[in-house]
């Protein structure tokens, strides 16, 4: 093998060599990292619970149909020329939740203090356009937006009912209203008529509650 | 010393300093996919994410939305997961994040509600451009 002699010219002409290549290699693992955009995040969700005790409430009546029961407990019946149905809801904002959160449950708890008869069926219909208990009356109920579909259903016999409501509570902190429930006698033998307890009952473990586990 | 060895030796010398240059870029790069915290490195302008979910009466989630997502970001691959209280995946959603406005937003639908949202966690967030 013939051996080359390190002359400067040849000395130059490798180190020149040397440098592009290298550069060569480093501006192609910059461009490699600049091409690939990444980001990573993670959001930690914050789980309690908010108890609420203090419900707007009422109920209206057939018989009387420009007549607001704003106050006493509530009256639900089925009896003819007199129907009654009650209405319930809840103020969510005092839970201060952002529109971001939701919740992982929601159990609405009423207290059904006493029944004609046992045996009729109380369905349970979610509200979605706003009402007022001082206001409300039998011919104002045909104004409001009412689920068809029942959350569920119970029997008229007297103790505690509890619902599980999640998805509408759910719903319900996202867009920052929530217009409740009407109670509704829709079933059973005869008539009948319940009183449920209200938010002015003597009592305070009988009113109506909305218990929220929730996360933000 | 002879020349050749000084010539050789300065050869070896200017590789090793361009290679030294070269793995820097690239554990710049290895740094940047590992670091899952709320670090900002995307030239998409993103510095943090939040997600809400949809839950059935049940309590299952059956919808991830994902908010406020700067344009520049669209184009990019979003990918949420779902992760429990020990970090384990509970599952993982994958999108391209296309007719943004304003901002840009994805919305996983339909997840059937086998998650239980009490499960849920923590969202995290990939966002991976070209």
């Amino acid at each position: 093998m013939r051996r080359l002699r390190p002359t400067p010219a040849r000395i130059a002409l490798l180190l020149a060599a040397t440098v592009v290549a290298g550069l060569g290699t480093a501006f192609a693992t910059t461009l490699s990292a600049s091409s690939s955009k990444l980001w990573g995040g993670q959001q930690t969700l914050t789980k309690s619970t908010c108890t609420l005790n203090t419900a707007a409430d009422t109920w209206v009546d057939q018989a009387s149909p420009t007549t607001t029961h704003a106050s006493g407990d509530l009256s639900v019946s089925d009896r003819g020329g007199s129907v009654r149905e009650a209405l319930v809801t809840f103020d969510l904002s005092s839970c201060g939740l952002p529109t971001t959160a939701g919740a992982d449950s929601a159990t609405l708890t009423l207290d059904l203090t006493s029944s004609t008869r046992s045996n009729h069926t109380i369905s349970v219909y979610p509200v979605y356009s706003s009402w007022s208990p001082s206001t409300l009356t039998w011919n104002g109920l045909s104004g409001l937006t009412v689920d068809p579909t029942p959350t569920t259903t119970f029997a008229s016999s007297a103790g505690t009912k509890t619902v599980t409501v999640t998805a509408q509570v759910d719903a319900a902190i996202k867009s920052g209203a929530l217009w409740g429930w009407v109670l509704v006698d829709t079933a059973g033998p005869g008539t009948a008529t319940s009183t449920f307890a209200s938010a002015e009952n003597s009592t305070s473990s009988r009113r109506p509650s909305l218990t929220v586990s929730y996360e933000r | 010393m002879t020349r050749f060895t000084k010539i050789l030796g300065t050869t070896l010398a200017v590789w090793l300093a361009l290679a030294a240059a070269a793995a820097a870029a690239t554990l710049t790069v290895s740094s940047n996919v590992l670091s899952a915290g709320n670090a900002a490195v995307s030239s998409c302008g993103v510095s943090s994410l939040t997600a809400s979910r949809v839950v059935d009466n049940n309590g299952g989630i059956t919808e991830v939305d994902v908010a406020s997502i700067p344009l520049a970001c669209q184009g990019q691959t979003l990918s949420v997961t779902l992760a429990d209280t020990t970090g384990a995946a509970l599952a993982s959603y994958t999108t391209t994040l296309a007719g943004c406005t304003s901002t840009c937003a994805a919305s996983f639908t339909g997840l059937g509600g086998t998650i239980s949202a009490a499960n849920l966690k923590y969202f995290s967030f990939a966002l991976v451009g070209s």
